[in-house]
């Protein structure tokens, strides 16, 4: 209603004066369509459109000494109407919050383009504040709400019942039994760990480290041939292996891949461009399916995964991994 | 007037305001009601109720050694397969890499969360499902597991050449997530800060996951039934050592965890 009423004078433009109404007691100035108006500040109701009368603009009204009652306006508060009505016209006596959402209002509304803006801005916000109930509100709330039940009251008593005595001793008893099996797991030879993220190895004697240094392992590669038809893919196995068989001066024997990957012809299995010397350092230890703890001569690629699945060291690390580990030594690779 | 004026907005208001409700808490007691069918399970193996035992919590010292029992019971286990296994002990804030029962790789927890679920169930059916290990059954991170590069042979020498990259995912966001067989979720992210593209990775990867819980309890709600609900572990450790983790991980790896 009050709404209505508000266009209402709007729309006739600027207020009508009413001359039964005209005592104001208020001291507002109708022209000035100011709806702030201090009530009851003059016990002598001055005219309208007296000049006197000061303008106000903003603040809030002082309340509690009349009101309009014909407008009905809430910012003015009534009990002690001792005055006549301000004015016949509402626009006056909206609160000043008020008036300022109607200037925002009018603004918005004069401007299309802004209000678009204002009301995908609205949505978005909106869509976003829904969103966030199922992702992070629901989430927050299983969090919070419940009751614990892993602390419970502890019963001293039950420690003199038989049955729960004999229960606590088998429980130990089973512990330790898994802790001895636990332990016969880890070797108490040599071994050696490696890594193949961070390209390093350790080798460990009786269980303490005693030499760690970086490595290189499977580059991650799959090479194709130009057929397509044969694929290999260059990758060091993980998990634990045992050292199968130790070589001094080990002589490379090329596999097909190694002529692909420099785009030469595949020779025969026994021509002599298959065999290389030197290229593997003094010594090497086969893991199983050709895959070998090797020396190289790219010892500058060292710490990088660059290798066909092989593990290299450089001669110094080589050396002494080779006289640690013996034949059925574990390797652990990571 | 302003009634019939605003009279769909405030219907509809209305309605959205008593589904978000409803949704919040059929959210919440899929919490409950996971910890009651988990309960009830256990003891339903046991041939018993759980009013029928006496509650081993209440024996001084007693839920301690199950809990120990427990998590020896599953490394024995882990170590009897031939699997790199992945050991969470939440107590001591250390993870460890095993292979056959030897730790390799020791790794502090910076931080972790658990979820509410590990509170609220019965102590003694958690350690008793963390007697054995936790099988992993999928996952999922913002680097890839095996950093696999296609190359396709030289047709002669001279195209041939020799190419090192180093590896270059010290410059990646890490951050993955391990599903398991018990329906226990494991987030894995790095305690570094994150900046730039790190950041829209994580917050994306956390996006994703967040939108497929809350798209499987829609689905439930508007079945009017109860929501799944995944119990989860959230651990934040440096990012070198999170990415060691994963890809060391079998895909179908074993996972001992204690808390």
């Amino acid at each position: 209603m009050e709404e209505q009423e508000e266009k209402k004078s709007g729309e006739n433009g600027s207020p009508k004066k009413d001359e039964d109404s005209a005592p104001t007691g208020n001291g507002s100035n109708p022209e000035t369509g100011s709806g702030s108006t201090p009530i009851g500040s003059s016990s002598t109701p001055p005219t309208s459109d007296s000049p006197s009368t000061p303008e106000v603009s903003g603040g809030s009204t002082p309340s509690g000494s009349s009101s309009n009652p014909e407008t009905g306006s809430g910012s003015t508060s009534t009990g002690s109407s001792s005055t006549p009505p301000a004015s016949d016209s509402p626009s006056k006596n909206i609160s000043p919050i008020r008036r300022n959402c109607e200037t925002v209002r009018n603004y918005i509304s004069s401007r299309p383009r802004l209000r678009l803006s204002l009301i995908i801005t609205a949505l978005v916000a909106g869509v976003l504040l829904l969103l966030s109930v199922p992702l992070y509100l629901a989430p927050a709330l299983q969090y919070s709400w419940g009751t614990s039940r892993a602390e419970c009251a502890v019963d001293s008593s039950l420690l003199t019942n038989r049955t729960i005595t004999r229960q606590i001793a088998n429980t130990k008893n089973e512990i330790d039994r898994l802790e001895r099996r636990l332990a016969s797991f880890i070797p108490t030879q040599t071994y050696i760990v490696i890594n193949t993220v961070d390209n390093r190895f350790s080798l460990y004697r009786s269980r303490k480290l005693v030499r760690e240094g970086y490595c290189s392992s499977g580059s991650y590669t799959l090479l194709k041939s130009v057929d397509g038809e044969k694929e290999w893919i260059f990758k060091t196995p993980r998990g634990r292996f045992t050292i199968q068989g130790k070589i001094t001066h080990p002589v490379w024997r090329k596999p097909d891949w190694a002529f692909v990957e420099e785009g030469l012809p595949i020779p025969g299995p026994t021509d002599a461009s298959r065999y290389e010397y030197g290229v593997l350092g003094d010594y090497a230890m086969s893991l199983g399916d050709g895959y070998l703890i090797h020396g190289t001569l790219y010892k500058r690629l060292l710490g990088m995964p660059v290798t066909h699945g092989c593990i290299r060291l450089n001669d110094d690390d080589l050396e002494a991994v080779f006289n640690a580990l013996s034949v059925g030594s574990k390797v652990y690779i990571y | 007037m302003i009634w019939e004026k605003h009279k769909w907005y405030i219907i509809t208001a209305a309605a959205l305001g008593i589904l978000i409700i409803f949704y919040l808490v059929k959210s919440v007691s899929a919490v409950n009601n996971t910890v009651r069918t988990f309960d009830d399970a256990y003891f339903a193996s046991l041939e018993q109720k759980e009013g029928d035992t006496i509650n081993l919590c209440a024996i001084p010292g007693y839920i301690d050694m199950i809990r120990d029992k427990a998590f020896l019971s599953s490394q024995v286990k882990m170590a009897d397969s031939d699997s790199i296994g992945l050991l969470i002990n939440i107590r001591d804030s250390v993870i460890q890499l095993l292979i056959k029962g030897l730790p390799i790789r020791t790794v502090r927890i910076d931080e972790y969360d658990v979820s509410p679920f590990f509170q609220r169930a019965n102590q003694e059916a958690v350690y008793s499902m963390l007697s054995t290990p936790l099988n992993i059954t999928g996952m999922q991170a913002t680097f890839k597991k095996d950093p696999l590069q296609v190359k396709i042979a030289p047709k002669d020498t001279s195209e041939a050449k020799i190419d090192a990259k180093p590896d270059t995912t010290d410059f990646e966001a890490v951050f993955f997530t391990l599903e398991t067989d018990s329906n226990i979720r494991f987030y894995f992210e790095q305690q570094e800060d994150t900046v730039g593209a790190d950041r829209r990775a994580r917050f994306f990867f956390d996006l994703k996951d967040r939108s497929r819980d809350a798209k499987a309890t829609m689905k439930a709600v508007t079945r009017f039934q109860t929501p799944p609900y995944v119990p989860y572990i959230k651990i934040w450790v440096p990012k070198a050592e999170a990415k060691i983790i994963y890809r060391a991980i079998p895909r179908e790896g074993l996972i001992v965890l204690t808390q």
